[in-house]
């Protein structure tokens, strides 16, 4: 593991940051450009932003007080930059992908996970800190050999690092002829994997 | 301490040309309006405004024929609401946008005024909140609808949903309703000052505390429109360990509900700190 790299993650950060706000939003992620004003080019509002920062919270398990000026709140890019500078500030680590390891619940495509997403206003909500704790067992597992555990962190390793959605990723599919997957891009999740086992 | 309330429905403005809600804005408003994208998002800032204006005139007009400060406090208006002064007089009122943003500032023929407003938009609906003697205030205004869970997890206290789960389980109101409800205090009490928060990033920071009786007297605020039913009480606003009493009036629907928040006192309490886990 080594220290994140402020310019290679952020863009990392911003693709996971556009994501999440597609997730809430439904916009298309080809709209959501990261330089557009969130409420002028884009109209979206103070709640469905409400919305967007608790998903991004438990996405990447920040603080509720970051102590962001609202000025940096105000498009994506922004919030993707103000985002990296507190995961640098406070010794996230990268993989060796360029990929922010400190989070843990993103599965490569910035999809958060399904515990934070699903839509359940009644009380009792899922503790934050267990939503937490399956977003971090959902993508690299803690190591656990747990078979299905194991097999959901192998999946999401591959979503990660092909960026492709989970959903096309079935454990059954031959990796080139079905997946399009080829050995240098083998080679990245075969290290990816070594460094979480 | 007098604060007023005007609704502007953009309904209303249906058939309107933007270039005719262009001869309410001056010069000036008009060309910041215009750097914004969106004609959704420019249509409602227009109507934001001009209910805001609409409160500032009269309250000019009833300052100057001394008419009782307690006549109509919400006022929802339509075009014919709108043109009960001329156009002229919307221009020489001004609202710029202020420095950093929040609130816009009120000017008369380029003269500030003392008077605080706040505007807040949800759906089709605009509304503007005035406080002719300078009192901070914030208003908001929220559309009821279903959020992802995060939203209910991320932005209110252990208490607070504690508290919506006990007072929708009564079955008056459901926690849809509930939860809104707080966002509109949380968001008003922070666009008044009295959060001492930076944005709605940090509400999961803020805890609002209202009386024994509030589901009680919420469930009395909804009507068929907004402005039918009131109900009021006051809240305690508390973040990082500093405490601010406010004064509360909400009115709602089942699918809306508006709350203005008006700082009363401000003391600090011993409150455990909240620090950030990383």
């Amino acid at each position: 593991m080594k220290s994140i790299s402020a310019d290679l993650d952020q863009r990392q950060m911003t693709s996971g940051v556009q994501r999440v706000f597609a997730q809430v939003t439904r916009y298309p992620l080809e709209i959501l450009d990261p330089e557009a004003a969130l409420e002028e080019d884009l109209g979206i509002n103070s709640v469905k932003l409400g919305e967007v920062f608790a998903v991004l919270r438990e996405t990447y398990q920040l603080p509720p007080v970051l102590g962001i000026p609202p000025e940096q709140l105000r498009t994506i890019g922004s919030i993707a930059a103000a985002l990296t500078q507190y995961l640098v500030e406070h010794g996230a680590e990268s993989n060796g992908n360029g990929h922010v390891v400190v989070a843990a619940a993103v599965n490569g495509n910035g999809h958060a996970p399904t515990a934070a997403v699903a839509s359940a206003p009644v009380a009792p909500p899922a503790a934050p800190a267990q939503a937490a704790q399956a977003a971090r067992t959902t993508k690299h597992g803690n190591g656990s050999l747990e078979p299905a555990t194991f097999e959901a962190s192998i999946r999401s390793i591959f979503a990660e690092v092909t960026r492709y959605p989970l959903e096309i990723l079935d454990p059954e599919a031959a990796l080139e002829e079905d997946l399009g997957i080829d050995s240098v891009k083998l080679g990245e999740v075969f290290a990816v994997l070594r460094e979480t086992y | 301490m007098r604060c007023d309330v005007a609704l502007l429905a953009h309904v209303l403005l249906d058939g309107v040309e933007e270039r005719e809600l262009d001869l309410w804005l001056s010069e000036r408003e008009r060309a910041a309006l215009s750097t914004v994208a969106r004609p959704d998002v420019r249509r409602r800032r227009a109507a934001g405004r001009l209910a805001a204006k609409h409160l500032l005139l009269r309250d000019g007009a009833e300052s100057a024929a001394g008419t009782p400060a307690d006549g109509d406090r919400f006022v929802a208006l339509d075009g014919a609401g709108l043109q009960a002064f001329p156009a002229d007089r919307y221009r020489e009122v001004e609202l710029m946008p202020a420095d950093g943003g929040g609130a816009p500032l009120p000017t008369l023929r380029g003269e500030a005024l003392a008077s605080r407003l706040s505007i807040a938009h949800a759906g089709a609906v605009s509304c503007a909140a005035l406080s002719s003697r300078g009192n901070a205030l914030g208003v908001d205004l929220e559309t009821v609808e279903p959020r992802t869970g995060a939203f209910y997890r991320g932005n209110f206290t252990a208490g607070e949903r504690a508290w919506v789960g006990a007072a929708a389980a009564t079955g008056a109101l459901d926690a849809e309703w509930l939860y809104t409800f707080l966002w509109t205090v949380k968001e008003a009490a922070l666009k008044s000052g009295a959060a001492p928060v930076r944005s709605v990033w940090e509400f999961l920071a803020v805890e609002v505390d209202g009386p024994p009786d509030l589901a009680a007297r919420l469930a009395g605020c909804i009507g068929a429109e907004l402005g039918e039913r009131f109900t009021a009480f006051d809240v305690t606003v508390t973040a990082a360990g500093r405490s601010t009493r406010g004064a509360v009036e909400t009115t709602a629907t089942r699918d809306a509900i508006l709350t203005l928040f008006t700082v009363s006192t401000a003391f600090t309490a011993a409150t455990a700190a909240l620090e950030a886990t990383p």
